[in-house]
C-alpha cells in the first residue's frame, strides 16, 4: 500500500494508568487519511483502552491525540503536512486551528460528544450498545442530532416546527441509505434490541456512520458473526473506505478481517506497541508471534493467514 | 409414564406450596408481632397500659397464609415466558388508547358542569375541588416527572421540591408584592427550572440510585428551608391569606364589581373552583401536547436515547450534560406551574404539603402509569388519587366495622397492595408499549421490556 496519504490521527506519547496499571503506556502511533488501520494484540492488550482516549471517554494521563478533518466540500485543498501547525496549535491553550481546507482537533482536550460533533470521530462498542428499546431508523436519527436540532435559536425547530421539518426529512434520507447499505431497510420500524446479533452488529455500524464521521473507530465488529457475516462486514467496511471517504480504526481479533482489509496493522502487548507496518509485514514480524500468540505454535500461525 | 408422574407433581407441589405459605406466615408473623400484637393506650388515671391484640395478628398471619398458599398451588412449575403482545392486540391497544384520550378530555370538559348540574352549586363544589382539580393537579405533575423519569430516564425522588418552590413563589410573590397570578405562574415555572438547573448541575454524574438519593435528599432540604427560614416564609405556620385567583382582572365575589356580576350571574363560590379547574386543565392539556411534540423532536429523542444507553448518547455526539439538564428544568417548570395553581387554590400554604410522601406518590403515578405513556399516567392519578379520595366517603363500613373504623387510614395500605400488585401482572405499568416518534412504513409499538429504565 501506498504510504503517501496525509495523516489523519497523530498519538504521540499516550499513557493511560488506572491505580498501579499502565493500560497505553506512551504509545505513539499514525494512522492515516483514506486507510483502514488495525489495531491487535492481545485481550487486555489496552486496546478498548486506546479507543476511549481518543473518543474522549477517558481523559488520558499523557500525551497527544491530534486528528485532522478535511472540509468534506473540498477534499483535495488540505495539506498533506501538518504537522508545524500541530505544534503551534499544542503550545496554545486551544483545542482546534483552522487550516486552509480543513480543521485539526486536539482531542485530549475535547469533550467526548464535541469529538464526535466537531472532529467526526465516531465509535462503535466491543460490547454493543444500542438504544435497544427504540427502533431502528430511531437509532440512526439520534445519531443525527446535532444535525436535527439546528441553530441554538430556533426555538420553533427545537419543538419540531418550521425548518425542522426538511431538516428531518433529509435525516430520514440518511438513515434510510445507511439501512440500505446494511441491508437493515426492511427492519427500519422494528425495535433495535428485537434484532439478531448480526443485525445489531451492523446497526451499530450504521449508527456510528449516520453521524457522517471521518474517522470510524470499532471495537471487534466481527466478533460472534459466523463467516459469512464476516465475509460482508469486510466487504461492507472496504467500501467505507473507498465509496465514502471514511478512514477507519479497527481492533479485530479475526485475522481473516484483518488480513484482508488492513492497508496498516500496529500491535499492541501491555500497553507498549510492539510493531506497527502493513499486514504482510507483521505477519512475519518475530516479536508479534511471540507476544500475541504467546509461544509461537504452528497452527496458530496458520491461523493468522500466513 | 406421563400420567404416573402427574400424581407425584401434585404432591410435591402442595407440599411446596404449604412450606411456602408456612415461610410467607412466619414472615408475616415477624413483621405482624412489633407493630400490630401490643399497642399502648391510656386508662382514665392517665397511665399508660399495653393492649394486646392477638386476634389481629392471627387474621394477618393466617390471610397470608391462605393467599400465598393459593399463589403457590395455582402457579405453574416454570415461568411462564412472557409472550410480546400480538400486534393485533397491540395495534387494538392503540386504538383505544386513541380514544380513551380523547374521550377523557371531553369526559373533563363536562365534568364540572355535569356536577353542577346534579348536585346543585354548593353540592358540587366538594367533587370539582377535591376530586376534579386535586386529581388534575396530579396529573400536571405525574406528566411533569414523566418527562425526567419515563423519558430521560433520571430517578428524581425529590420532585416535590420544585411544586413547593412554584407554590411559596406564587405565595411571596402574591402576599409581599401584589403580583397578579397571571404574572407570577410563569414566574414561578422560570423559578422552578432555575431550581432545576441548580440540583442538575452537581448531580450529573451520579446514576441510578445515587442520583434518586441525592434528589431526595435536596426535596428535604427544600423543605427544611421553607420550615426553618421563618423570617421569609413564616416556617411550620406557613402563608396564609394568599391573594385569591381572579378571572383575568374579576375578583370571584359577589357584588357589582366580580365575576358573577360580570356575565349577569348569581353569585356563587363554584364558579372559581370552576375556573381553576379549567384553568388546570387547559395547562395540563398545553404540557401533554407539547411533550407529545418533543418526543417527535431532537430533543425529545435524545431523553429517550439517554435512558436507553447514555455512553451510547456521548458516542453520538448528544451533549449528555444539556440534555439532562434540559430535562430537569421542563419537569422542574411544570412542577412550578403546579406549584402556584395548588397555592391560587389552597390559599394557604406551609411545609407540610411538600413531604417525601408527595414525590413518592407522584412518582408512584409515574411508574404504575408505565413510565413514558401520558394516557398511563393520568389513569394512575385517576385511580389512585381519586380512588383514595373516595376512601373519604366510605362512611358507611362504619356499620360494619364499627365507629372506630376509618377508611382513610387504610388509603396507603391499598395503594401498597395495589403497587404490588401492578409489579406482580404488569411490571412495566399499565400502558407499557412505547409508539415509536418516527417511521418509514408503519409504527410497530415497542414492548416495554425492550426499553430501558434508566440508569442515570
Ligand atoms: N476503567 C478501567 N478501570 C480500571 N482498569 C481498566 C479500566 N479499563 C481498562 N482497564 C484495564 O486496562 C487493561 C487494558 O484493557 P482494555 O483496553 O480493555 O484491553 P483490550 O486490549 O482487551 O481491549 C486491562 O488490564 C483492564 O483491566
Ligand atoms: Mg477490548
Amino acid at each position: 500500500m501506498a504510504r503517501d496519504k496525509a495523516p489523519l490521527l497523530i498519538v504521540d506519547q499516550l499513557t493511560m494508568r488506572f491505580g498501579g496499571l499502565c493500560a497505553v503506556d506512551a504509545l505513539d502511533f499514525t494512522a492515516r487519511g483514506g486507510e483502514i488501520t488495525a489495531l491487535i494484540g492481545p485481550n487486555g492488550a489496552g486496546k478498548t483502552t486506546l479507543f476511549n482516549c481518543v473518543t474522549g471517554f477517558y481523559r488520558s494521563c499523557a500525551g497527544r491525540i491530534a486528528l485532522a478533518r478535511p472540509d468534506p466540500d473540498s477534499p483535495g485543498a488540505f495539506r498533506a503536512d501538518w504537522r508545524e501547525e500541530l505544534e503551534e496549535l499544542t503550545r496554545s491553550t486551544r483545542r482546534s486551528a483552522r487550516l486552509e481546507g480543513g480543521e485539526i482537533f486536539l482531542l485530549e482536550r475535547m469533550a467526548d460528544f464535541e469529538i464526535v460533533k466537531r472532529a467526526g470521530v465516531a465509535r462503535t462498542f466491543q460490547n454493543i450498545r444500542l438504544f435497544r428499546g427504540m427502533t431502528v431508523l430511531e437509532n440512526l436519527i439520534v445519531a443525527q442530532h446535532n444535525r436535527l436540532i439546528g441553530p441554538a435559536l430556533d426555538l420553533a425547530g427545537r419543538l419540531g416546527f418550521g425548518a425542522y421539518r426538511a431538516r428531518e426529512r433529509a435525516a430520514i434520507e440518511t438513515a434510510r441509505f445507511w439501512l440500505d447499505r446494511v441491508g437493515l431497510i426492511d427492519r427500519a420500524d422494528e425495535a433495535a434490541g428485537a434484532l439478531p446479533y448480526g443485525a445489531q452488529r451492523r446497526l451499530e455500524i450504521a449508527r456510528a456512520m449516520a453521524t457522517a464521521p471521518t474517522l470510524l473507530c470499532l471495537d471487534e465488529p466481527a466478533a460472534g458473526l459466523n463467516p459469512r457475516e464476516s465475509h460482508e462486514l469486510t466487504a461492507l467496511l472496504l467500501s467505507l473506505r473507498d465509496d465514502h471517504d471514511v478512514s477507519i480504526l479497527i481492533i479485530e481479533h479475526d485475522m481473516s478481517v484483518v488480513m484482508a482489509i488492513s492497508d496498516h496493522v500496529v500491535v499492541l502487548d501491555h500497553g507498549v506497541k510492539i510493531a506497527d507496518g502493513t499486514a504482510r509485514d507483521i505477519r512475519q514480524d518475530e516479536a508479534v508471534i511471540k507476544a500475541y500468540l504467546g509461544v509461537a505454535d504452528e497452527a496458530d500461525i496458520a491461523a493468522m493467514g500466513a | 409414564m406421563e400420567e404416573s408422574l402427574t400424581p407425584v407433581r401434585s404432591r410435591s407441589r402442595l407440599k411446596d406450596a404449604l412450606t411456602g405459605a408456612a415461610i410467607a406466615g412466619a414472615i408475616m408473623f415477624g413483621l405482624c408481632f412489633p407493630i400490630l400484637a401490643f399497642r399502648t393506650d391510656q386508662n382514665f388515671s392517665n397511665e399508660l397500659y399495653l393492649l394486646s391484640r392477638w386476634p389481629a395478628v392471627a387474621f394477618a398471619v393466617g390471610l397470608v397464609f391462605v393467599l400465598r398458599f393459593t399463589m403457590l398451588l395455582r402457579a405453574p412449575r416454570a415461568a411462564r415466558p412472557q409472550a410480546p403482545p400480538s400486534p393485533t392486540l397491540a395495534g387494538a391497544l392503540q386504538r383505544l388508547a386513541r380514544y380513551a384520550g380523547g374521550a377523557g378530555v371531553l369526559a373533563l370538559i363536562a365534568f364540572p358542569l355535569v356536577m353542577v348540574a346534579l348536585l346543585g352549586p354548593a353540592g358540587a363544589q366538594k367533587w370539582i375541588d377535591n376530586f376534579g382539580i386535586q386529581i388534575l393537579l396530579y396529573v400536571l405533575l405525574g406528566w411533569g416527572l414523566n418527562i425526567v423519569v419515563g423519558l430521560a430516564g433520571l430517578l428524581d425522588l425529590g420532585y416535590v421540591a420544585f411544586y413547593a418552590v412554584g407554590a411559596y413563589a406564587y405565595a411571596l410573590l402574591a402576599t409581599y408584592f401584589g403580583w397578579s397570578f397571571w404574572l407570577c405562574l410563569p414566574v414561578a415555572g422560570l423559578l422552578a427550572a432555575a431550581f432545576g438547573v441548580a440540583l442538575g448541575l452537581p448531580v450529573l454524574r451520579l446514576r441510578g440510585d445515587y442520583l434518586a438519593i441525592v434528589t431526595m435528599a435536596f426535596g428535604e432540604i427544600i423543605r427544611l428551608v421553607l420550615t426553618n427560614w421563618t423570617a421569609l416564609t413564616n416556617g411550620d405556620a406557613g402563608i396564609s391569606s394568599i391573594p385569591r385567583i381572579t378571572f383575568f382582572g374579576w375578583p370571584f365575589i359577589a357584588g357589582p364589581n366580580g365575576f358573577a356580576a360580570l356575565f349577569g350571574l348569581k353569585f356563587a363560590p363554584v364558579h372559581r373552583l370552576i375556573f381553576l379547574f379549567y384553568l388546570i386543565l387547559a395547562l395540563a392539556l398545553c404540557v401533554n401536547y407539547l411533550t407529545r411534540r418533543l418526543r417527535k423532536a431532537p430533543l425529545g429523542r435524545a431523553f429517550e436515547a439517554l435512558r436507553e444507553d447514555e455512553i451510547a448518547c456521548r458516542s453520538l455526539g448528544v451533549d449528555t450534560v444539556a440534555t439532562k439538564l434540559t430535562a430537569f428544568a421542563l419537569g422542574a417548570s411544570i412542577a412550578g406551574m403546579a406549584g402556584a395553581l395548588f397555592a391560587a387554590r389552597q390559599n394557604f400554604v406551609s411545609p407540610t404539603s411538600f413531604t417525601f410522601m408527595e414525590s413518592a406518590t407522584i412518582l408512584a403515578l409515574v411508574v404504575l402509569g408505565g413510565a413514558g405513556s401520558q394516557l398511563g399516567v393520568a389513569l394512575a392519578a385517576i385511580v389512585i388519587i381519586g380512588g383514595s379520595e373516595l376512601l373519604r366517603e366510605l362512611d358507611g363500613l362504619k356499620q360494619i366495622f364499627g365507629p372506630a373504623f376509618d377508611p382513610t387510614q387504610y388509603r396507603m395500605l391499598i395503594v401498597g397492595i395495589a403497587m404490588v400488585g401492578m409489579m406482580n401482572w404488569r411490571p412495566r405499568g399499565l400502558i407499557a408499549l412505547r409508539t415509536p416518534s418516527i417511521f418509514l412504513k408503519k409504527p410497530k409499538l415497542v414492548v416495554g421490556a425492550l426499553a430501558g429504565e434508566g440508569r442515570g
